[in-house]
Order: C-alpha cells, then sequence, then structure tokens
C-alpha cells in the first residue's frame, strides 16, 4: 500500500515536471521573437548577445503636415532662475516645410512604427548626465539641438536666445507664446540659373526658376524633396556666389521634361531667354490670360500641345448676339452688338485690328469707332 | 592636509629608501579605475554660446565678467588659452569653405589618464585622483611651473600678476560638485548639452554609436581615448582634429618614456656610484702619477 502510495506520488511529481518543461517550451515558442533582437536563441544574463538596435531602420513615420498640431507651445521646462516665457513652435510651417526635406523623420527621428510621438516622449526633463541614460539629451538639450542646427547654418541669427525666447517681465519684446508666429524668415529664390554641362555640342542650360514657380505654380515640393535648410534659407545674395552646380543630372528635370532624343531643346550655346507664350504659342498671355493655370487651357501636362486661337474654342458662349463686347475693354454701340463678329474680325484673328471696310467704304479704325472704350467688366469666365 | 614641510619630510624618508635600493614606481605603472569620470564633448553640436566659459567663471569666482552679454562674441574667433581669468575658453574655427557653419573648439585640461604635469611636478602637488580629475594643490606646489612645461595641451596657467603667492591655475573637474554627486558647470549650463558627464567608458561607448549612427556627421575619432594613453575628456567632430589645432599625440601615455629613463639611470644607484668610483679611479691614478713624477725628480 504505501509503495504504491510513494509510487504515484513520484508519478505526480514527474508529470508535474514533464508539465512544466512543455510549457516552458511552447511559450517560448508563442512569442518567437527572440531573434528580433538577440543573436542567439538562449541568451542568458551574462551574455545577452544583443543585435545591434535596430531603431535606425524603424522610422516609419509618413503623416501629412495637416494631421499634426498647428503651433505648440513648448512650456515643460523651467529653468532656475526661470528667465524665458515658454517658446511658441509654428509646427504646421515646420511640417510643410519638411515636404521639402526628407518628411518627420527630419525631426521625429527614432520614431517606432505606430503614431508621431512628441519629443518629449522620449526626452526627459533632466540632462543626460544627470539620468541613468547618457546616450539621449534630455528635454531642453534635445528642443536646442533640433532647432538650433538648422537655424544656424540657414543664417537664422538663432543663437540669439531673444529669437525664440521672449524674457519674462520684458515689455521690450512681445511674449512669443501669445503673438502671431509670424513668417521673419525669408526665401533666397533665384531668377535664372545657368548650368554648365558637359554636353559638348550645347553646353549651356538656362532654367529659370521665376518661371517654374510664379508662371508654372509648381509647388516647391514639386522639385525639392530632400534638401537642407540652407537650401533656400540663406543670406540674400548667396545664389549670386555660388556657380549654379548641376545637381542630379537630368533627374531634376525629367518627371517633367523628356530627356530623350532632341538635346537641343534645353541645351543651347548660349544662355537662353525665359519662357514667353507668345513667341512659342503666338498668343500672347497678356491680360486675363496670364493669370491662368496652364493646366486650365492645355489640359494634362504630358500633352501641352498648341491649341487653337479662336476664342470660341474655349469659350464656348462666346457667339455673336450673346457675347458681351466689354470683356475686352471696349463696349460696342447698339449697331455694332449685333453684327457678325467676323465682320470686323476678317478670318476670325482677333490679334489683328479690326477693319470696317466690310460694310464702311469710307472709315477706319480706330479713327472711327463702333463703341467706346470701358473699365473691362470681368463675366463669367469660359 | 600636506604642507611643504610635510613634504620635505617625506622626500628625505623616501631619498633613504631610494639610498636601499627601492626604486619608486612611476606615474605611468598606475592603472587608473575602470569606473572613472569624463566628459564627452560633441564639437557638432557646440554652437559657442560660451555658457560653459560664463558658468565656470561664476562657479570658480574667477572673474567679475560671468554674464554671456559681458562676455561678448568680439574674442571667440580668436585663438585662446585657458588663463587665470577662464579655466575653460571656446574658440571658433571657421569652416573651411568659408560658407558653412562654424566649427567651435571648448579647451580646457583633458585630465589625462596617465598626466604629463604629475609626472613633472617634482613635489607631488598634482594628482590624479581615482575618479578621473586631475588636481593641483597649492599647500605643496613650489612655483616652479614644470607641469606648464609638460603638458602635450598646454593647459596649466600661471598667475603671473599675483606677486606674494601665485597659483598654478587649471580646470579642476568641480570636485566639489561632483564628490556630491553633481555635475560640473560647464555640464550643467549647456544648453545644447553638448556635453555629457559620466562614467568614462560609457561615453567613449556613446560616442563610438553616434560615430556608426551618424558616419556623415561625425569623424571616425574619438579624440582622448587613446591619445597620450588616453584622458578624461574625449572629444567628437565632424572634421580632422588636427585642423581644430588638438595636438597629434601618440598612444603612449607621455610621462612613460621620461619617467622610465629617469628611473631607469638611477636603478640601484648604479650611476651615482659608478660616476664616482670613475672619478675616484681618475684621482687615484693621477696622484700615483703625481708621487712617481716627484719621486724621479727629487
Amino acid at each position: 500500500m504505501k509503495l504504491i502510495e510513494q509510487f504515484s506520488a513520484y508519478l505526480v511529481i514527474a508529470l508535474f515536471l514533464v508539465n512544466l518543461h512543455a510549457i516552458a517550451q511552447t511559450s517560448g515558442k508563442r512569442t518567437n521573437g527572440c531573434l528580433a533582437c538577440h543573436t542567439t536563441e538562449i541568451p542568458t544574463k551574462a551574455d545577452p548577445s544583443l543585435k545591434k538596435c535596430p531603431r535606425a531602420d524603424m522610422v516609419t513615420v509618413h503623416a501629412s503636415a495637416d494631421t499634426g498640431p498647428d503651433k505648440i507651445v513648448l512650456q515643460k521646462i523651467t529653468g532656475s532662475p526661470d528667465l524665458y516665457e515658454p517658446v511658441l513652435f509654428d509646427h504646421m510651417a515646420h511640417a510643410k516645410m519638411s515636404e521639402m526635406s526628407g518628411n518627420c523623420v527630419l525631426c521625429h527621428h527614432y520614431n517606432p512604427p505606430g503614431s508621431v510621438l512628441a519629443c518629449s516622449e522620449c526626452h526627459m526633463s533632466e540632462t543626460s548626465s544627470k539620468s541613468a541614460d547618457l546616450s539621449k539629451p534630455g528635454l531642453k538639450g534635445a528642443y536646442h539641438r533640433q532647432c538650433i542646427n538648422c537655424h544656424r547654418e540657414s543664417g537664422l541669427a538663432a543663437t540669439q536666445c531673444k529669437s525664440c525666447h521672449s524674457a519674462k517681465a520684458d515689455a521690450s519684446t512681445p511674449s512669443r507664446t501669445t503673438q502671431k508666429a509670424t513668417a521673419e524668415v525669408s526665401v533666397t529664390r533665384p531668377t535664372r540659373l545657368v548650368f554648365n554641362t558637359s554636353y559638348d555640342d550645347g553646353k549651356v542650360v538656362t532654367f529659370y526658376h521665376n518661371d517654374h514657380t510664379d508662371r508654372f505654380r509648381l509647388a516647391c515640393s514639386a522639385c525639392h524633396t530632400n534638401e537642407r535648410c540652407s537650401g533656400c534659407h540663406k543670406p540674400a545674395g548667396a545664389f549670386a556666389k555660388q556657380a549654379a552646380r548641376v545637381v542630379g543630372g537630368h533627374d531634376r528635370c525629367s518627371p517633367c521634361h523628356s530627356v530623350d532624343g532632341n538635346c537641343s531643346r534645353c541645351h543651347d550655346k548660349e544662355p537662353r531667354p525665359g519662357f514667353n507664350h507668345l513667341r512659342r504659342a503666338r498668343f500672347d498671355l497678356a491680360r486675363y490670360h496670364s493669370t491662368l493655370a496652364c493646366a486650365r487651357c492645355h489640359g494634362n501636362r504630358s500633352d501641352y500641345k498648341g491649341l487653337s486661337g479662336d476664342c470660341i474654342a474655349c469659350h464656348s458662349q462666346w457667339k455673336s448676339g450673346s457675347f458681351d463686347h466689354r470683356v475686352t475693354g471696349f463696349g460696342l454701340d447698339e449697331t455694332h452688338g449685333t453684327v457678325d463678329c467676323e465682320s470686323c474680325h476678317l478670318e476670325k484673328d482677333f490679334a489683328k485690328k479690326p477693319t470696317c471696310s466690310s460694310c464702311h467704304d469710307d472709315k477706319k479704325y480706330p479713327d472711327a469707332s463702333p463703341g467706346i472704350r470701358v473699365r473691362s467688366v470681368r463675366t463669367k469666365r469660359l | 592636509m600636506e604642507t611643504r614641510r610635510d613634504f620635505l619630510r617625506t622626500a628625505v624618508v623616501a631619498a633613504a629608501t631610494a639610498t636601499l635600493g627601492e626604486v619608486a614606481l612611476g606615474a605611468a605603472s598606475k592603472i587608473p579605475s575602470p569606473d572613472r569620470r569624463g566628459i564627452l564633448c560633441d564639437l557638432t553640436a557646440c554652437i559657442g554660446c560660451r555658457s560653459c566659459e560664463a558658468a565656470c567663471r561664476k562657479e570658480h569666482g574667477l572673474s567679475s565678467v560671468s554674464s554671456l552679454s559681458e562676455l561678448g562674441r568680439s574674442n571667440v574667433p580668436e585663438r585662446r588659452r585657458p588663463s587665470p581669468d577662464a579655466l575653460t575658453v571656446v574658440n571658433e574655427y571657421k569652416h573651411p569653405n568659408g560658407a558653412g557653419s562654424p566649427t567651435f573648439v571648448k579647451v580646457q585640461c583633458m585630465h589625462c589618464d596617465y598626466p604629463a604635469c604629475e609626472s613633472a611636478c617634482i613635489v607631488g602637488a598634482i594628482s590624479k585622483k581615482e575618479s578621473g580629475p586631475v588636481l593641483w594643490d597649492t599647500d605643496k606646489c613650489i612655483g616652479c611651473r614644470y607641469c606648464m612645461v609638460a603638458c602635450p595641451f598646454q593647459i596649466p596657467s600661471f598667475q603671473y600678476d599675483t606677486a606674494l603667492k601665485p597659483d598654478i591655475v587649471k580646470c579642476d573637474f568641480c570636485v566639489h560638485r561632483t564628490e556630491k554627486g553633481g555635475v560640473p558647470a560647464c555640464v550643467e549650463i549647456c544648453p545644447v548639452e553638448a556635453l555629457t558627464y559620466g562614467r568614462r567608458s560609457a561615453l567613449i561607448e556613446i560616442a563610438r554609436k553616434r560615430i556608426e549612427n551618424y558616419p556623415d556627421r561625425y569623424r571616425d575619432h574619438v579624440y582622448g581615448e587613446f591619445e597620450a594613453g588616453g584622458t578624461s575628456y574625449l572629444y567628437l567632430a565632424k572634421t580632422d582634429f588636427k585642423e581644430l589645432e588638438f595636438p597629434s599625440l601618440k598612444r603612449e601615455p607621455m610621462p612613460g618614456t621620461s619617467e622610465s629613463i629617469q628611473h631607469g639611470i638611477f636603478a640601484y644607484f648604479v650611476p651615482p656610484i659608478s660616476l664616482y668610483s670613475l672619478l675616484g679611479g681618475l684621482m687615484w691614478i693621477n696622484k700615483n702619477r703625481q708621487k712617481a713624477e716627484e719621486e724621479t725628480t727629487e
């Protein structure tokens, strides 16, 4: 009897141990993530055999500027003595600019997958020298490094404390937390860049920056995607000093312009004049058309073909009878208001001087006028 | 506290023991504590604001000029050395292209692991502490200024304008603060945390990691890790340290060679004994010759 009791007790213990082992094994398998950080299957406390932390490759912050906060008041740090008011940080403006410079990652480095973390989530209020983690600057250091590094590079005089901080109880500088953040940072833009390329038959490529930004209305981020802040924010005249360099070669232009085949479209022996719609398309954009976006008339960007010079090709409702001639700055009198367009504008060429000879033998424009000049009236477009 | 008299007393005793054939081990043979502290100075982060200079002056009561606005920026581009008025100074080095941002270099005592000044000091007024700092003792110093000559970084300065009791002045690692668990004044004030105070071994690890993570930002060189046997101050920079006028030093501790020669030639009292026996021998030969000459003339 006693023997059986003893045996069963041993059996229970043995079963328990086997179970325990099994549980340990399955739980180990279930997590299965050890090798993400460890180099061996069985890391020990003495030798954790850690891999290089993959944090640097883990950054996955891709958010649009609009989803982030607009303005942030940095007020977590109080110095002793507390000299300064909290700092107002225009997050939206910086987030939008970051689209030209590597996106959110520019500031939100080491952001693990998921939501975008604020600086204070990782950087503590005490300095690294006083905290357990020496490698990570404290919040004050992190803020200063993040801001000053770029601002210093672009010559924005941020080494002056007062360019960001307003002193407490100092009436001379308005409090930055209450005042509306103003764009006191100027952007230096070139108008014309002349590139000297290595192409023998036409070394010179002329690039009109102002045409692309003003006339073609390209957003900065359409071309500038991986810039340094100082690329655009720099003291005036900095562009003149440095010779224009071809960075990236054709890659800079090829997203919009075809770079295969006809080299002479861009390459020339001399610098070229800027884009002129009248010369290129024989259609003067002056007045109303100069304010329109190219695509408004030409449609899709890849297909900029010549359009008909006829007004009616676009302005379909401009027919004799319904057309209000005053939009041209010239109001027709009652008699001429009903006359067919082609009677005065021969062959529907509206660029040419109108003629009176279709009806009147002895009259000549502009000596004889079929109406009066008026201040052009805005009518519904198209 | 030891005084000059104590030193002389110990010196006599030491001389007596040395004659008995015991060679005192040089400072270079001391192995520094693995737990010693250091400061990592990241020159890529430094903005040259001179807050550290101001804080240092204030902490040590050195000069009435201790606010940033009073310090100004006019002398930053000069090449300054630490002086009795300033234990640490920040110098500006223009970008080689002229257009880029300048590099600022904080200069102060490097607190060497094997200090040449300690080795050169004939009265033991300079000593390397277990926790890292190299300290100067006013009660022992006789003002010989050997330490100033010995220092490869030209750090110790002398109060030339003090007539009666001039001091050797240099950075003291703010021991009065660190002993109480604090950090040096310059480290505490730095607004960009270009300075990190901590265990030297941990700082080297951090420096290596930064170089690894940002190879474009840092040159693969931690100045002070091996220079002159290692220093407590460690520097990271983007440019070559030669361009920032850091001395190019070998890995061997500065006192190593000089001490081995000095201690070697006096080992077991051989040179004095051989010198005196040589001179004695010459005298004896001359005396014999004289005697012989006198005998022949007689």
